[in-house]
Formats: structure tokens, C-alpha cells, sequence
């Protein structure tokens, strides 16, 4: 079909669209809507911690009388808020959003196919997920608030609907919304697994492919492995709600009544839950590890250091992180001796961790950076990753959990690593790559400002959040000065909140640069980066099956950059080899 | 109105940055700028702002630290607690220098090297050496570290020393009930079954018998409801929804009832398991008392939803989890009063805070020392979960069993 056009009206070509280029996009544009909201959630919550019980008209303003009388923020609407922030930039941002945008827009582009396996199934994937996020946001327009168990949910407290008034219909309206996400990251998971398996170009070896398309191709396989276990904890959550069945319900007596339900066990819905949650944190971060090794390489004009060394630790944290899911639960109360084995398997995901930070810092070393705004996101992320990562240790470690478990140290670790880490790959990758998808240039200055502000505003908000862990302020309280212990870190949240809004605001930098450049943006030209990848060797502009006449042939592999013996400092993977020369790994 | 504004106002700035742009385009059009994406002078300035955010950063890092050390914790009131403190200075350390080694490298090399026109970049694709030192260097030291940390771990979790004391707590949306296990030291069988008048559910043959009266009382004024409610529904008003909640609670009370009855039987043959909770002591104030020196087990109920209890001046955590029983066991070492002057020695400060009767804050005082020992909600269950308190107070032994035997019994 090799850029043959058939008809296409404008719904067949915006809409229903069946080419991953369009579909990547749509996934983008939704991401970026639902990024919004989110973090407009947690600005409404992060006033009420910094200032707690104060009116604000604008709390007022959003959320009426009802959750805001006197523009002060209700205490069950400040958990569903954090429930529904922490939702929406988990499932929706980072795991579709990140996921979607990306492996749609690079894996048929970067391993040389014209498109997806199956395209229709890639438009399915796509509308699901735009439904579940209607569903959710729907939800938070009913009467009795969204869900507000926190964004894991745990029964009993999400079960019973006399235990807060968003387990009622709020909750079912979460279960439905993420039944419908999870069918849609299946089928968008399936479909990326089976392009890089079968379409991969002549001379794509699998030890050619860019490290991107083995994270895409490794997040794929942690997905369709690890969310069914959560469809499963989800539906029998629902039948406890619904059907009253008693997976999750043993031994409760609320509302003045002893229910008649029991021998279930809530602990068993934290094991279900987390054996997706865990492998989750992966899903979430191995993309934005894939597009920063691009990104690094490309600027750096040298290869990625330790090319295989980078693969086998992508292939050592998948598979670890199936099996270190219990380190949430050190405080439930399940057997010491399990506490113990958890914390020898978390640990040892540190080791494959510590192994690609090192590489990017190789990679770095004596190289010839080119500080682009997405090259300056892409160190931001590695330095959060190194950040976050670091304090993982503490976490894993389930003696020092003991007195950090579910405190504010806890929020700052997973906030810089999968919540800011992985959001700044995302960055990376839409400055990178947005020549590739619009055929035009983000503007550079307004590039660098969204960077610093981001950058200094991550770390204003996450770093003194440490110390009011380290002080053993919970999660989750909607105000932290009802005890007098707490009274003396409460001044850092004013602090926290003022770098939160100032990083919010400069967010619409990036907003404003997206959608002005889409259509006034500079034009880019074929390959603006000198990249090797073969992306860069497809015609600017949006043509169905990517390449005019036949694939690109590949003859190396995708990292070689300034080459001793090309006058060049790139040499794109479809120039044939020289006479004598070897594939560089 | 005023979200109107900004929004405006926002606008307003969009549409002049994009007219600047415009015009920024088309001098740069007539200027014949080069091709380039990046310009080297916006590299160099980034190249430089990498370097000045990495010292600022360390030294509003290193500033925290050391000014806001006043503010943590002070040191471990319980004997287990002094081996977590040390773990965490050793772990602190270590991840400390780890951070300052590799963010000042990613700092120093994001400057050191950027771009310069014409330079080709180092050919280093792979070093087997290095790579080979990097992996094995923190594996070793993460082995060793997991090993100190598993040992630690074990200690606290599987004592060696019987309790002195039992205590167990019962969690409810939002506070806690104690309850201690008397002269015998053993905590009688309970059961959400009792729960209602009986605070924690203590299942004495007595209280067996009345909660199966109250149960049946109950049900007479459900089944007097769903008659008026079926009445109602025959006359054509919409009451479907009413007559659920009725018939789902006749099945709860009856379900109940059946249940009592078969603990009754159970009663019959392990009698003394049972009447163990006769002397058994609830507290209901949110004031326990502790002797210092004896080993503490805390047992955990929770009677609606997930709860946490959470000590952290013993470093102390453990989950409340509804039809389970969880424990943590601990020896406290210092009475209030050694461990506010430790506090104050060790020279971390606290707010004292003065409160009108509206709550509202009068004064507010930076003191040495510390607020007192506290145990409190860390799951989150609901509206009320920022505000479940309890105290703890530990004296000596002499004012314990003085207090304690003040205490009514159950029975």
C-alpha cells in the first residue's frame, strides 16, 4: 500500500482515525487535557494543607457550596480530589497518555513498518481509553462526590458505601471507568507487542532496535501481564459492592450493624492490587527511560554507553518488578518472613537501576551536548531518577519503612521518581519528537523557560516534602496542625504549595508552545536533530504508510554517533556498512 | 468573576506573545538567521544554568538538612527504635553521598561538555571493565545493606521475650479503644458480633446474652418497618429503596443472632477462654498509660474499615485490619519526662501552641523539647482520618500499677 491514499472523509482521517500517527496524537491531546485537570486538583488540595481551614472565593468558585462552603475545601472532598489526582496522573497521564502517545507514534517508525499490526485494533484502544476518561471525569460531577479511597482504593473503606460518601456511586463509576482503561491498555498492549515482533524492516535485528522500542516493547509485556490481575481485584471489588459477595469484607460493623458478610480478606485485595501496582511503576517509568536513552544519545552525538548492558537492565527490572509488589504491604500485617523477602528482592532492582544511571552518566562523559530543551528534560530526568531512586532504599528497606510507611517521605520519593521523572521523559519526548509528529519546531525559548520553572518547581515542591516525612507527618491528612507535633514543619507547606502553583502556571509555557507551533511553528525540516533513527529517514508530513516507495533497509544499529572514520557525527541505520567496517556494539 | 479575569488576563498575554513571536520571525527572516534548530548561545547560557542549579541545589539541600534537623523526630523512645535510628544513619549516609557523587557529575558533565561546533563526541560505545565495576560495587553494598537491614527487620518483628503486658486496641472510624487485659494478662475472646453498648466487643457470657436481647429487639422494630413499608409500597409510594435497607438489616441482626448462639455453644465447652475477659479494662479516654522498662505487646482490631496505627516516636507502625488481629511489640525506655529532656539535649524544638475556645491560634512559641508520646491514624478511612488520637504516657512502674488498679474492670 506504500503511500497509496484512498479516500478519507474527516472523520475517517481525525476521528476514527486508524493511522498510528493520528492515534498518537489523539492519545497526546487527551493526556495533556487530563494532565490539566489533575494538576488542578492537587492546587486545590495543596491550599487547603498550606493554609488549613482559611476561605479562598476561588476554592468557592470550583467546587460550589457543598464542597467548598466559605471557600473552605471539605474534608471528604479533599480526599477525593488526592483519590482522583493521583488516579488521573497514574492511569490516565502517565500509563495511557505516556504509553499511547509514544509506542503509537515510534514503534511502526522507528523499526521501519508502515503502521500497526492492526489498526483498527490501535483505534479501539484509543476511543476505550477516551471513554474510561470521560467515565472519570463524569464522576466527579454526581452528587456524592468521586471516589475518595485514595487511588488504591482499599476495601473496606471503598466497599461499603456507609463509609464515606464517595463509596457510593462515585465508586462504581471508578470501577467501571477503570475496567474500560484496562481493556483499552490490553488491546494497545497486545498490538504493540505483536509490531515489533513481526514488522520489523530488513536488517531490524532485535539488538538494532533503539532502546525506546525495547522499553515500549518491554512496558507492553509488564501490561498485558500484570493488568488483568487488577481486572480481577476490580470485578470482585465490584461484586462485594453490588452482589454482596465477601472477597475483601470479614468481621465489619458499621453503621450501628454487624454485616452479615464475612470471610473475605482485605489484605487478599492489596496483594491483587499491588501485583499490578508495582510492575505499574515500570510501566510508567520504563517509556520515559526508553525516550530519555534516545534523546541522551542523539544529543549527546555519542552512542549510549553500554548498549546491551541497558537492555539486559530493562529485561532485570521487568522481571524483578513482578516480584517485590509486598514491599507496600510491610505494615499490613502479613508474615514477617515475607516482609524479609520483599526487602531482599527491592533492594536488588536498585542494582540494574544503579547500572543505567551510570551508563547515561558515560554516555555523557566527553560528549557534545546539545542542550535542547528536550536534551535539558532528559538530564532533569535522569537527575530525578537518581533523586527518587535513592530514596527508594529507605523505602524497600522494610526495618526503616517501619517509621516512613504512608508519611509525607513516602509522597516526596514517588513523586520525583514515576510521578515528575516520568512526566519530565514525556517532555522530553514531545520537544523531541514534535518535528516528527507536526513537521515544525516547538519554539526553543519558551522551551527552556518551561524547563527551568518545571525543574526548580519539582524540586521546590518534593525536596522540604522529605523533611516533613522525616518529622512523621501521615499522607492523606486533610490538615497536618490538629496534632501539636506537627506544628513545627507546618510552615513548609506554604512553601510547597507557592513552588507548586508557580510550576502549575508555567505549565501553560508548554501549552501555549504546543498549540502555536502545531500551526506557526517554524518548519523543521526532514531530520532537525541528526538523528540516526529511522524516523528521521521518513518524508516530513503525514503519509499513510510512512515511507514513499520501499522500506528502509537497516545496516547498523541505531547509536552511531560521531563514528571515528565518517566526517559526519551521525550516520543514519540505513547506510549501508563500509567495506571492513563493523556494526559498532 | 474573578476566574474570568485571569482567564482574560491570560489570554491577553498569549495573543501578545504570539504577536511578538510573529514579529521576532520576521526579523529573523530579514536577519537571514542560520538554519540550525538551537542556537550555540542558547546552549551555552542552559550549559551554565545546569552548573549554578546544581550548587544552589546542594546548598539549599545541604541547608535543610542541617537547619531543619530541630524539626525531626528526636531519637528512638523504644529500645527496638535505637536499631532502626542507626540502619537509617548508616542508609542515610550511604544514598547521601551516592546523590552528591552522581548529581554533581550529571551537573558538572551537563556543562563541562556542551555542544561546540565542529567537535565530535568521544567514540565509547562500551568498556566491559566499568560496566562489570558498576554493577558488582552496588550489588555488594546493596547485599550488605539488605542483610543488616533483614537482620533489623527480625529482631523487631519475631521478639524473643514474652509480653510483660498485653494491650489491644480496637480501630473505628475515628478514634481508638484500649483495652487491657487485666490481672490475668490475658485478653478475653471478642467479637464484632458484641460490638454496640460494648465498646470493643469483650465476649462475656453476659454480654453475649444481652447483645442477643438487644439484637432481638432489633429485629422486632425492623420487621414492625417493613410491614409499614410494604403497606406503603401496596398504596403505590416509592419506598423499594427504604425496604432494602430494612431487609438488609434483618438479615445482619439475624445473621447475627445465629451467630452469638453458636459462640454460646462454643462458650459451653472453653469456658475459661471466655471468662478471661471479665477483668479485662477498657479505656475509652484516649489516655493510655505504659510502664517503662516492660515489653509491650499492641494488639490490633479494626471494627469497620482499614486503619494504621501508627507511634512514631517508638518507631512503631502496624495496619488495623478489619477480621484480623495484628500485633507490635515494643519496650519503651524512657518515661515522658527522660524523654523530653533527651529532646531537649539532643536540641529539637516543638510549637507551643495556645488555642482559644474557638480553636482559633493565640500564640505560637518555639520550645525546646517535645510534645509527648502519641499514636495515630496512617490509613486512610475516611473524612475524619487526619484527627484520631491517642495518647501515650509512659511512667514508672510504681504509678502504673497505682493507676491501673484504679481502673474498673469489665465486669
Amino acid at each position: 500500500m506504500g503511500g497509496a491514499h484512498h479516500h478519507e472523509t474527516f472523520i475517517s482521517k481525525y476521528i476514527f482515525s486508524m493511522d498510528h500517527k493520528i492515534i498518537g496524537k489523539q492519545f497526546l491531546i487527551t493526556a495533556i487535557i487530563m494532565a490539566v485537570i489533575g494538576m488542578g486538583m492537587s492546587i486545590l488540595f495543596r491550599i487547603q494543607l498550606a493554609w488549613p481551614g482559611e476561605g479562598f472565593a476561588f476554592l468557592n468558585f470550583f467546587l460550589g457550596d457543598k464542597w467548598a462552603p466559605e471557600g473552605v475545601l471539605d474534608p471528604n472532598m479533599y480526599l477525593a480530589l488526592v483519590t482522583i489526582h493521583g488516579t488521573i496522573i497514574v492511569f490516565f497521564v502517565l500509563t495511557g497518555g505516556l504509553s499511547g502517545t509514544f509506542s503509537n507514534l515510534l514503534i511502526p517508525y522507528q523499526i521501519g513498518a508502515r503502521d500497526m499490526a492492526s489498526g483498527f485494533l490501535n483505534m479501539l484502544s484509543y476511543w476505550l481509553f477516551f471513554v474510561s476518561s470521560v467515565i472519570m471525569i463524569w464522576s466527579c460531577f454526581i452528587e456524592t462526590g468521586p471516589a475518595s479511597g485514595g487511588w488504591t482504593v482499599y476495601p473496606p473503606l471503598s466497599a461499603l458505601e456507609k463509609a464515606m460518601p464517595g463509596s457510593g456511586l462515585g465508586m462504581t463509576l471508578w470501577l467501571v471507568s477503570m475496567t474500560v482503561f484496562i481493556a483499552s491498555s490490553l488491546i494497545g498492549s497486545l498490538n504493540y507487542i505483536a509490531t515489533v515482533i513481526n514488522l520489523r524492516t530488513k536488517g531490524m535485528t532485535m539488538v538494532r532496535l533503539p532502546l525506546t522500542i525495547w522499553c515500549f516493547f518491554v512496558t507492553a509485556i509488564l501490561g498485558v501481564l500484570s493488568f488483568p490481575v487488577l481486572l480481577s481485584a476490580a470485578l470482585l471489588l465490584m461484586f462485594d459492592r453490588m452482589l454482596g459477595t465477601s472477597f475483601y469484607l470479614d468481621s465489619i460493623f458499621i453503621g450501628g450493624e454487624p454485616l452479615a458478610a464475612t470471610g473475605g480478606s482485605p489484605i487478599l485485595y492489596e496483594h491483587l492490587f499491588w501485583f499490578l501496582g508495582h510492575p505499574e511503576v515500570y510501566i510508567i517509568l520504563l517509556p520515559a527511560l526508553g525516550l530519555v536513552s534516545e534523546v541522551v544519545a542523539t544529543n549527546s552525538r555519542k552512542p549510549i554507553f553500554g548498549y546491551r548492558a541497558m537492555i539486559l537492565s530493562i529485561l532485570a527490572i521487568a522481571f524483578l518488578s513482578f516480584i517485590v509488589w509486598g514491599h507496600h504491604m510491610f505494615m499490613t500485617g502479613m508474615s514477617p518472613f515475607l516482609g524479609t523477602v520483599f526487602t531482599f528482592t527491592t533492594l536488588l532492582i536498585a542494582i540494574p537501576s544503579a547500572v543505567k544511571v551510570f551508563n547515561y552518566l558515560a554516555t555523557l562523559w566527553k560528549g557534545n551536548l546539545r542542550l535542547t530543551p528536550a536534551m535539558l528534560f532528559a538530564l532533569g530526568m535522569v537527575s530525578l531518577f537518581i533523586s527518587g531512586g535513592l530514596t527508594g532504599i529507605v523505602l524497600g528497606d522494610s526495618a526503616l519503612d517501619i517509621n516512613v510507611h504512608d508519611t509525607y517521605f513516602v509522597v516526596a520519593h514517588f513523586h520525583i521518581v514515576m510521578g515528575a521523572g516520568a512526566i519530565f521523559g514525556m517532555f522530553a519526548g514531545v520537544y523531541h519528537w514534535f518535528p516528527r509528529l507536526y513537521g515544525r519546531l516547538m519554539i526553543s525559548k519558551l522551551g527552556y523557560l518551561h524547563f527551568w520553572v518545571t525543574f526548580v518547581g519539582v524540586y521546590g515542591v518534593f525536596m522540604p516534602m522529605h523533611f516533613i516525612g522525616l518529622a512523621g507527618v501521615p499522607r492523606r491528612y486533610y490538615s497536618n496542625v490538629e496534632f501539636e507535633m506537627f506544628q513545627d514543619v507546618q510552615f513548609i507547606n506554604p512553601i510547597i504549595t507557592a513552588f507548586a502553583i508557580a510550576s502549575a502556571i508555567g505549565q501553560l509555557l508548554f501549552i501555549f508552545n504546543f498549540f502555536y507551533c502545531i500551526f506557526k511553528g517554524r518548519k523543521s525540516g526532514q531530520n532537525p536533530w541528526k538523528s540516526n533513527s529511522l524516523e528521521w529517514t521518513a518524508p516530513v508530513g503525514r503519509i499513510h504508510g510512512n515511507w514513499v516507495g520501499p522500506l528502509p533497509t537497516v545496516y547498523r544499529w541505531p547509536y552511531d554517533y560521531s563514528k571515528p572514520g565518517y566526517e559526519e557525527d551521525y550516520v543514519p541505520q540505513n547506510v549501508p556498512l563500509k567495506e571492513g567496517e563493523h556494526d559498532g556494539h | 468573576m474573578e476566574l474570568l479575569l485571569i482567564l482574560f488576563a491570560v489570554l491577553l498575554v498569549g495573543v501578545a506573545l504570539s504577536k511578538v513571536l510573529k514579529a521576532k520571525e520576521l526579523i529573523d527572516g530579514l536577519k537571514g538567521v542560520d538554519e540550525e534548530p538551537i542556537s550555540n548561545s542558547e546552549i551555552k547560557t542552559n550549559a551554565l544554568g545546569l552548573l549554578i542549579f546544581g550548587f544552589v541545589f546542594f546548598a539549599l539541600l545541604i541547608a535543610q538538612i542541617v537547619g531543619w534537623d530541630k524539626f525531626l523526630l528526636p531519637s528512638a523512645a523504644s529500645v527496638h527504635g535505637a536499631e532502626i535510628d542507626t540502619l537509617m544513619e548508616v542508609t542515610m549516609i550511604l544514598i547521601l553521598s551516592v546523590f552528591f557523587i552522581t548529581q554533581g557529575l550529571l551537573f558538572w558533565f551537563g556543562f563541562k561538555y556542551y555542544f561546540k561546533p565542529g567537535v565530535k563526541g568521544f567514540w565509547f560505545p562500551h568498556d566491559n571493565r566499568l560496566e562489570m565495576a558498576w554493577t558488582i560495587v552496588p550489588a555488594t553494598v546493596l547485599i550488605l545493606l539488605v542483610t543488616y537491614g533483614m537482620s533489623t527487620w527480625d529482631n523487631i518483628m519475631n521478639p524473643k521475650n514474652e509480653p510483660d503486658l498485653n494491650i489491644e486496641f480496637v480501630s473505628e472510624q475515628f478514634k481508638w479503644t484500649a483495652r487491657y487485659a487485666g490481672v490475668d494478662q490475658t485478653l478475653g475472646e471478642a467479637s464484632f458480633a458484641l460490638y454496640g453498648s460494648n465498646a470493643v466487643g469483650v465476649a462475656t457470657k453476659d454480654a453475649m446474652i444481652k447483645r442477643i436481647g438487644e439484637c432481638q429487639l432489633s429485629i422486632k422494630g425492623f420487621v414492625a418497618d417493613s410491614v409499614r413499608l410494604e403497606k406503603l409500597i401496596e398504596e403505590g409510594w416509592n419506598k423499594d429503596d427504604k425496604l432494602d435497607d430494612v431487609e438488609s438489616s434483618l438479615k445482619n441482626y439475624r445473621a447475627n443472632i445465629v451467630r452469638l448462639n453458636r459462640m454460646l455453644d462454643h462458650y459451653a465447652k472453653f469456658p475459661a477462654k471466655y471468662d478471661a475477659g471479665k477483668d479485662d479494662i477498657v479505656i475509652n479516654n484516649n489516655v493510655v498509660k505504659i510502664p517503662k522498662g516492660k515489653t509491650i505487646k499492641f494488639q490490633f482490631r479494626s471494627k469497620d474499615v482499614i486503619h494504621s496505627a501508627y507511634f512514631p516516636h517508638f518507631r512503631a507502625q502496624i495496619n488495623s485490619v478489619p477480621g484480623m488481629k495484628t500485633e507490635f511489640t515494643f519496650t519503651p525506655k524512657e518515661t515522658n519526662a527522660e524523654f523530653n529532656e533527651k529532646a531537649i539535649k539532643e536540641g529539637k524544638v516543638y510549637l507551643k501552641t495556645v488555642r482559644d475556645e474557638d480553636k482559633n491560634i493565640i500564640s505560637q512559641v518555639e520550645t525546646p523539647g517535645s510534645t509527648g508520646f502519641i499514636l495515630l491514624c496512617n490509613k486512610i478511612c475516611g473524612a475524619s482520618h487526619y484527627n484520631m488520637k491517642v495518647y501515650i504516657e509512659v511512667v514508672e512502674e510504681k504509678e502504673y500499677d497505682k493507676w491501673i488498679a484504679s481502673q474498673k474492670t469489665f465486669e
